[in-house]
């Protein structure tokens, strides 16, 4: 079944042709720069690109982690089409996807059946994991239209000293474009295999001496491809074949205004995605089978700082997040043949939030912060039930409120050594509490290199759906004596600019987790069921060179070398890779106007529920980028899974359970993208 | 143990590793190539910025002593620009020449019709800017996000890899000097 890749010749051919095509380019369109750029009016000054060391990336040798920081000029050039794109890409992260939602890996951990509950996910700072179920969205169900991204901070280790929980194994933070950076009206379109098209208006502005305004709408629809599961190859099953079940349809509204101090932020999205692995035993390719996922939530934030020193944060928000899953299942009878009974599966989350940060510098030397968060779920409802005739299996609801205090100081010991120390306290009216602290020596032995010891606790409270999710004993049972989990870890991480382009960054970490919580199945009565089942050990190193230089070519070679182990079996973790090489490279073939971006993602082989293997991928996808050719119109041309791979991901226990143990990605797929700004 | 040497020779690993180490090569490669256009750094384009921003600033009656007096711009002793700023001395804008003056004490910088200076110097800017935004001087800032708060009349940003400007027209009207619409028309707008 599995297709080969392209041979090796014929990818080298590419390459190679691709370098002597950007020889020549660079050279025959390269407009020579004046020797004098006082000549230059200030139009002229505006267009001319310079490169270098941003001011984000500076700050990167001062953050008490490891920080990767990617920006929207990377995600057009390479063509990113979400978040999980984004994530891929990045040193050490890897992402999984069952057709339904998508899931992110790092360091050696992305638990089948978990809903990305470990990562910790922020939009300007506002939390993004729900209440019900901790998911934090990162494919097309994420709340926030891609192309309205200025970057993504991607800040690896624990976080729980600053942010709670969640922020296990890495705080991923979205900073959206301002008003005045969009200027105008921008109309962007794209269209890709399997019938996928985009549509999306936006507008900016900033006014003078007033407020800053960003509003955008898109709309995304995707037929899916036609799936062919080995599993499912029987007449009563459509031959294996799911046709138009791996649809996808997503709406999405976003505003941000700004005026003075405030910042006022509202989000809508919707996302239906059809399910066509047959998963929880549904019917297996019938296109009713689908989850509906949206969010909805409204932001204030304060910021003002007050005598030059004292910095101020507040923060108001309220947030709606509705889950509709559609599951058509037959039911048998002993004297008539079986019928088809729809099972809905609903979860309903609102929740308010408030949260005041204070930092102050203290004689120059201590930067103390400050800050107090409280959140109120107020509802979180789960709902199962039978439609004709009606049945009802589960009706839960339940409140939970969490607040908590952090205390953060950054002390300059020496010109050369700081120490950043945080300790965070959340207290659960369900369980009580949990302190986490952080502890961050960084030592610039030379102005452009950091060496970082690093020290830091986390831990993840089990949510409603982990304690009290039953669908009444047909595939699943609840768990309601589930505790937090927790994370120790230990990491060295030594950063270094040099030579003017290079960046590079190696680290070495230890993890130690008690108490995770893990689903499972019971050979007793073949529910799944969670359960604080593991202590897991992790290792690794990872390595990583950059550069970016002054034509416009930057790139990016990195390898994460993990373990990660159950300490009680001795056994290597399921969906746990342990060789994730990645290369990343922006090549301008004519300079400020067309390039190309080529990412070449490697994974080895990993274990699947049941101890059986999915084979190792490479991932190469080739993006055409140009810009300006025609004032304010952006055109790219993308091609993803260059090589045609076809690989797998694990699944999880709900697909175990109908005997699908790997799920088919997709092979090669294209998509072309026009954006216009005025 | 976690290296497996039989590893690197799986058909799909040697295929991404000899891809990976064919395409960082002609990276290198290229980089190591002379470009036909000069790279341009980030510096000498922020001093064209300010050589242009002279040109539409009017500064009030009674600022030059004569038709000929020089426009000096100061800037502090370890600005990290300060070779791409010296490259403006001499060159000419309203009719006078530009003199550039590095390392002066806060009262001579009171006499300067422009100062500038980077983020790396914000430390003592705030002390500096204390006093400066009293006076008819164009202050010019690059990458201090809140240089409007500490009244600095313009700031340079990046934005992607474009250098963008942000003026705050209040802190320019607090002074005295009068900034041509033409200016303000491509700056993005900050208030205090």
């Amino acid at each position: 079944m599995r297709a080969k890749g392209l041979p090796l010749k014929f990818s080298l051919a590419i390459i190679v042709g691709l370098f002597i095509i950007t020889c020549g380019l660079e050279r025959l369109f390269a407009s020579p720069s004046p020797a004098d750029l006082t000549e230059l009016g200030l139009e002229e000054l505006m267009n001319i690109s310079v490169y270098g060391a941003s001011k984000y990336e500076q700050k990167l040798l001062d953050a008490p982690s490891s920080v990767t920081i990617i920006n929207k000029n990377e995600i057009k050039k390479y063509g990113y089409r979400t978040l999980a794109d984004i994530l891929r890409s990045v040193r050490g992260f890897f992402v999984t996807n069952d057709r339904n939602y998508m899931y992110l890996g790092v360091r050696g951990f992305n638990r089948p059946g978990d809903l990305n509950t470990r990562f910790l996910l922020l939009v300007d700072g506002h939390r993004l994991n729900d209440g019900i179920y901790d998911q934090a969205y990162i494919g097309m169900d994420f709340p926030v239209d891609i192309d309205l991204i200025d970057r993504v901070e991607i800040i690896r280790g624990p976080g729980s000293s600053l942010y709670g929980s969640n922020a296990f194994f890495a705080v991923i933070n979205v900073i959206t474009r301002s008003g005045g950076e969009v200027k105008g009206l921008e109309l962007s379109g794209n269209a890709g295999s399997f019938n996928t098209y985009k549509g999306r208006v936006s507008y900016g502005n900033k006014w003078e001496h007033g407020p800053e305004l960003l509003v955008s709408g898109s709309y995304y629809n995707s037929d899916g491809p036609t799936l062919y599961f080995r599993e499912f190859d029987n007449p009563n099953t459509h031959n294996g074949i799911a046709r138009n079940c791996d649809y996808e349809q997503v709406y999405n509204a976003f505003s941000k205004l700004s005026f003075h101090d405030f910042t006022l932020t509202g989000v809508y999205h919707s996302r239906e995605k059809g399910i066509p692995t047959g998963a929880y035993g549904t019917v297996f390719g019938d296109p009713r089978n689908r989850t509906i996922d949206g969010w909805a939530y409204v932001d204030l934030k304060y910021e003002h700082t007050f005598a030059d020193t004292w910095q101020v944060l507040a923060r108001l928000s309220y947030d709606h997040v509705p889950y509709d899953g559609y599951f058509v299942y037959n039911v048998d009878h002993a004297t008539r043949p079986s019928t088809i009974i729809s099972n809905r599966d609903v979860g309903r989350s609102d929740w308010w939030s408030a949260e005041l940060q204070v930092s102050k510098q203290f004689f120059d030397r201590h930067k103390v912060t400050f800050g107090a968060e409280y959140r109120d779920y107020f509802r979180l409802d789960q709902q199962n039930f039978n439609v004709r005739p009606f049945e009802s299996f589960l009706d839960d609801k339940r409140e939970a409120k969490v607040l908590a205090y952090y205390l953060q100081d950054e002390f300059t010991i020496l010109k050369n050594l700081r120490l950043n120390a945080g300790l965070r306290y959340d207290h659960y009216d369900t369980f009580g509490g949990s302190l986490n602290p952080r502890v961050a020596l960084i030592y610039n032995p030379i102005k452009t290199g950091a060496l970082k010891l690093i020290y830091g606790q986390a831990f993840r409270a089990p949510n409603v759906y982990e304690r009290f999710y039953h669908d009444g004993g047909v595939t699943t049972k609840p768990s309601p004596d589930l505790r937090p989990e927790k994370i120790y870890t230990y990491e060295v991480v030594w950063e270094q600019y040099f030579a003017k382009h290079y960046r590079v960054v190696a680290s070495g970490y230890y993890y130690q987790i008690r108490d995770l919580i893990t689903q499972q199945l019971d050979p007793a009565d073949g529910l799944i069921f969670f359960r604080n089942a593991d202590q897991v050990e992790a290792k690794g190193v990872e390595f990583e060179l950059g550069g970016k230089w002054a034509n416009g070519f930057e790139g990016r070679i990195s390898y994460a070398l993990q373990e990660a182990k159950n300490t009680g079996t001795g056994g290597r973790l399921s969906n746990s890779p342990t060789h994730l090489p990645k290369l990343n490279v922006i090549i301008p073939l004519v300079r400020d106007k067309l390039f190309t971006g080529l990412e070449v993602l490697y994974q080895s082989p990993r274990k699947t529920l049941n101890n059986k293997n999915v084979g190792d991928a490479v991932i190469a996808n080739l993006t055409m980028f140009s810009r300006n050719v025609i004032k304010g119109v952006e055109l790219s041309g993308s091609i993803y899974n260059l090589f045609n791979q076809r690989y797998r991901d694990p699944g999880a226990a709900e697909h175990l359970d109908v005997g699908l143990v790997r799920i088919f990605q997709d092979g090669i797929t294209f998509r072309v993208k026009l954006t216009y700004s005025y | 143990m976690l290296f497996l040497p039989s590893f690197f020779f799986r058909w799909r690993l040697g295929k991404f590793i000899v891809t990976l180490m064919a395409v960082w090569l002609f990276v290198f490669l290229q980089a190591a190539l002379p470009a036909s256009g000069q790279p341009v750094s980030p510096g000498q384009v922020k001093a064209a910025f300010i050589y242009n921003f002279a040109k539409f600033v009017e500064w009030p009656p009674g600022t030059f002593t004569d038709q000929r007096a020089a426009i000096t711009l100061c800037i502090l002793k370890d600005e990290p620009l300060a070779a791409a700023v010296m490259a403006l001395q001499g060159k000419e804008v309203q009719g006078r020449k530009i003199v550039v003056k590095q390392g002066l004490s806060i009262e001579e910088m009171k006499r300067c019709q422009i100062f500038f200076a980077s983020a790396s110097q914000k430390p003592g800017l705030i002390e500096i800017m204390r006093v400066l935004r009293a006076y008819p001087i164009l202050t010019v800032t690059d990458e201090v996000d809140d240089f409007a708060k500490l009244g600095v009349i313009i700031n340079l940003t990046r934005q992607e890899d474009k250098v963008r400007f942000a003026i705050c027209n209040d802190n320019a009207g607090t002074c005295g000097l009068k900034i041509s619409s033409q200016l303000l028309k491509l700056a993005i707008l900050a208030s205090r």
